[in-house]
């Protein structure tokens, strides 16, 4: 009989300390509204301890990103914590910069610790990002850039059909603002013609 | 007797951690500096930390503002990072001094903050300086407004330039 009390309370004890523990919640996100070719691309992983003890020797590994894709501009993509205090997080920030555009599929991460000491080695894996769409360098530079060169080339064109001159006042009118080519209304196409090639081009696929 | 020198000794040593002489470092850091594409502002520092008396796994922690992280490790041995994110607002330009603690001294720093005693008085093992240009935002006014007011600008003169010929 008492080894059977015995024993319900090893089995209740066991039970209790099943539950203790580490337990990592990770998560990778991208902080880019944007992703560009050629520009920086910054991508974060928090990892949260939602457990009630410590998590001992830590490691990220994010190897979705082929070297001939992205080039890393600051971080490392490969680290460990010692531990992880319960009811705490840490965050982690990589800059890549992408090579190429088009589509690309943000997976996880893997995130490897001990939930205990001598306890065993627990692999999980961080949030997914999912599909994006890295622009190319082109593109985003029609969108939006300054367009400073178009817009300076088209005032210089405008003023040069503008004529300031003060000519004498002879019997016959200055006819050179009332030409076709000097009306208001022509001003007004041309401008109107311009910037309806920018968005058209920068609606271009 | 040796043997429980010896144990002593062991035990010691995995109690107290490695603690780093004359540190040498190798910083680098990075911050944001397009706001328009990032929607945070980033600083990461990454730094290749060595020891004179040879320590390899040395425990960091960082503080910057007031703010504490554990210093994260990478794959080879004495490289260190530390990155932190703020939104554009908040993080103005100018030079941030992350100070780098180990156990000890970080220990002492906590200490000290429970207490509210003076937290400036407790020396960091080393500290680095990042300096912030500030993130760009796009040009103050778009370039197309200011083609559109330049635009009108220019037909109000040839119009009051015309009236006055034909006047």
């Amino acid at each position: 009989m008492r080894a059977l009390y015995v024993f319900a309370l090893l089995a209740l004890l066991g039970q209790g300390t099943g539950e203790e523990g580490a337990r990592l919640l990770a998560s990778k996100s991208l902080l880019n509204r944007y992703a560009v070719e050629g520009r920086d691309l910054t991508l974060q992983y928090n990892i949260y301890n939602v457990g009630t003890s410590a998590a001992l020797e830590v490691e990220l590994s994010d190897d979705s990103f082929p070297p001939e894709d992205f080039g890393i501009v600051s971080g490392m993509l490969n680290v460990k914590w010692d531990r992880i205090a319960p009811a705490s997080n840490v965050s982690h920030t990589v800059v890549l910069r992408p090579l190429k555009a088009g589509y690309f599929n943000f997976t996880s991460a893997s995130v490897s610790y001990l939930a205990q000491e001598e306890g065993q080695v627990v692999v999980g894996y961080t949030s997914a990002p999912g599909q994006g769409g890295i622009l190319a360098q082109r593109e985003f530079d029609r969108r939006f850039s300054p367009h400073y060169v178009n817009h300076l080339s088209f005032q210089t064109i405008c003023m040069v059909i503008v004529d300031f001159s003060q000519r004498p006042l002879t019997g016959v009118p200055v006819k050179s603002l009332d030409t076709p080519t000097h009306s208001m209304v022509f001003l007004y196409l041309y401008y109107f013609l311009h910037c309806r090639i920018i968005v058209k081009t920068s609606t271009m696929k | 007797m040796m043997i429980r020198i010896a144990a002593f000794l062991a035990l010691v040593c995995l109690c107290t951690g490695e603690s780093c002489s004359d540190p040498v470092i190798t910083p680098s850091a990075y911050t944001t500096s397009d706001a328009v594409i990032s929607s945070e502002s980033v600083f990461i520092v990454e730094l290749s930390l060595a020891c004179a008396n040879g320590a390899q796994s040395v425990a960091l922690y960082a503080d910057v503002n007031g703010r504490q992280f554990p210093v994260t490790r990478g794959q080879d041995v004495g490289k260190y990072q530390v990155s932190w994110s703020m939104p554009h607002k908040q993080a103005s330009s100018g030079t941030y001094q992350v100070k780098f603690f180990d156990e000890e001294s970080y220990s002492s720093l906590r200490k000290a903050q429970r207490n509210n005693e003076d937290v400036e008085s407790i020396q960091p093992l080393f500290s680095v300086n990042v300096d912030h240009r500030g993130a760009w935002n796009g040009p103050w006014v778009p370039t197309e407004v200011m083609a559109a007011l330049i635009g009108i600008l220019v037909y109000y003169l040839a119009f009051s330039a015309k009236s006055t010929i034909q006047a």
